[in-house]
């Protein structure tokens, strides 16, 4: 079985500053993954390549064992960090244009989360708050039923309260031979859902393991294992 | 894919568009009720009816270069929000190839482009009163089809749609490749439009100088001296071919651009 992203000597360099710096990964199926670092680690970066919204300097990156391109966009769910909706847009026309382009959107399922987070579908985006808007954009990704989920700061900027609804949501919304990769700095938030975590600092991978073996062989949380590698 | 990224399309620019033409039409009847025209040129010394039409011509004359000006804004802020602002990553993770991004862009552009024109006619039509018009129009052809000869009446609607296509293109291909500079985007997509009008430019000339040097043996201003130009319609046949091939150049270089060189921050 292929991994669903292979990646080896991937490099991105902006400006001369490189935000990758010669990544080698293998991610496989099935897997919740948090890409956890502090701002300017490369989480964006990584994740933007793996969708081809950004080109690398250098390497090679698979998705299902394929270069980016249409056929792995087909599988791939993708929640960027900002918010991508068109203003005069309103709720029911971006699920149409879900629907129309992704064969694995459930509109259905879209119109049943809108109700659980009390949001109009025939609300107009300019109309909406960034916290109402983003979690908009999470009920359409978590809507398709994708092989891989990228979430781009999926809780950022949302309250406490909120988060633990996303989380809840993208838990019982994905099918479990899928791969989620959920790029944060909040990490506390999400520690429970996490299968496997990858540091990333200055653009290179300073650790990846399995949140078991963190907890078991070396009796930390996650989070403190995080405060500890990034101390200032 | 294709004919579902043109219906979005349309969706997305019908909004500013449309309603401008349909404002333009409705000044026009307006225009026609009023007749300010026909009463300016009728009119003697100054009052406040004279005012008021004088405004009214005013205003349709603003908007007809609205509905111009507003056509190609809508299609540059198109393809720039779209693909290379924040809407860019929703399209460009859509499971379409990038040439079908253009390609939807590029036809719904020039049939908003033609209507345009269409709509400026019509509206044209109206106030000059249609008999008048379409008895001058036909006459019109009928003078070009002597002056450039044959076959003129088909190559002439192809030569125009082939311009259109090479603005559309030229705009697409600049702010793509204007997009690769890290500072300064739309200054250099600017830049890369002015270039490229420049090249076009040349090439027509030469392509002009070559074709009098074969057809009239020169370009003396006593070679011109006709009412008829001879083989004009072979010029302007070989002027559009060139236009689509530059065309085909824009566009292979803005896919190849916003395929292999994308880089959305």
């Amino acid at each position: 079985m292929t991994y669903i992203i292979e990646c080896s000597n991937l490099t991105k360099k902006f400006k001369g500053k490189t935000a990758l710096n010669s990544i080698d990964l293998k991610i496989p199926r099935g897997r919740i993954v948090g890409l956890l670092g502090p701002n300017g680690s490369g989480k964006t970066t990584f994740i933007k390549i793996c969708n081809s919204l950004l080109t690398p300097t250098k390497g090679e990156i698979f998705i299902d064992g394929k270069e980016p391109g249409k056929e792995t966009k087909a599988i791939v769910s993708y929640l960027p960090e900002g918010n991508y909706l068109n203003d005069w847009m309103n709720v029911r026309a971006i699920i149409g244009l879900f629907n129309d382009f992704y064969k694995d959107f459930d509109s259905k399922k879209a119109y049943q989360l809108l109700k659980d987070l009390n949001i109009n579908p025939n609300d107009k985006f300019k109309n909406m708050s960034k916290g109402t808007k983003e979690k908009v954009q999470l009920i359409l990704v978590m809507s398709r039923d994708a092989q891989l989920y990228l979430l781009d700061e999926p809780i950022g900027g949302v309250d406490p309260a909120a988060r633990d609804y996303i989380l809840d949501t993208i838990l019982k919304n994905y099918n479990e031979k899928a791969t989620i990769i959920l790029s944060t700095h909040l990490i506390s938030d999400i520690e429970r859902i996490l299968d496997d975590i990858i540091f990333l600092k200055n653009g290179e991978i300073i650790m990846s393991n399995t949140v078991d073996d963190i907890r078991e062989k070396q009796g930390k949380s996650v989070d403190s294992l995080f405060r500890e590698v990034f101390k200032c | 894919m294709l004919v579902k990224l043109i219906k979005h399309e349309f969706k997305a620019t019908s909004r500013t568009l449309l309603s401008l033409y349909v404002v333009l039409l409705a000044v026009t009847l307006i225009n026609k009720l009023i007749n300010p025209f026909e009463i300016l040129r009728d009119s003697e010394g100054f009052n406040f009816q004279i005012l008021l039409n004088v405004m009214s011509v005013i205003i349709y004359i603003a908007i007809i270069f609205a509905v111009m000006a507003s056509t190609f804004v809508t299609i540059i802020q198109r393809f720039y929000k779209n693909l290379l602002g924040n809407e860019g990553y929703l399209t460009f993770t859509l499971p379409v190839e990038t040439w079908q991004h253009i390609m939807s862009k590029m036809i719904v552009s020039i049939i908003w482009l033609i209507l345009s024109i269409v709509v400026i006619f019509a509206s044209i039509l109206i106030i000059s009163g249609a008999g008048n018009f379409i008895r001058e129009f036909i006459k019109f052809l009928d003078d070009i089809e002597t002056i450039l000869g044959k076959g003129i009446l088909i190559i002439l609607p192809t030569y125009i749609l082939s311009a259109l296509l090479l603005i559309i293109l030229t705009i697409y291909n600049s702010i793509s490749i204007g997009h690769q500079f890290q500072n300064h985007k739309i200054l250099a997509s600017f830049a890369m439009a002015g270039a490229f009008y420049l090249l076009t430019q040349a090439i027509l000339v030469i392509t002009f100088l070559i074709f009098a040097f074969i057809h009239y043996g020169g370009i003396s201003p006593s070679q011109f001296n006709s009412t008829e130009i001879p083989n004009g319609n072979i010029l302007f046949g070989v002027v559009t071919i060139i236009l689509l091939i530059i065309s085909v150049g824009h566009f292979i270089s803005a896919n190849y651009m916003l395929k292999n060189r994308l880089n959305l921050e």
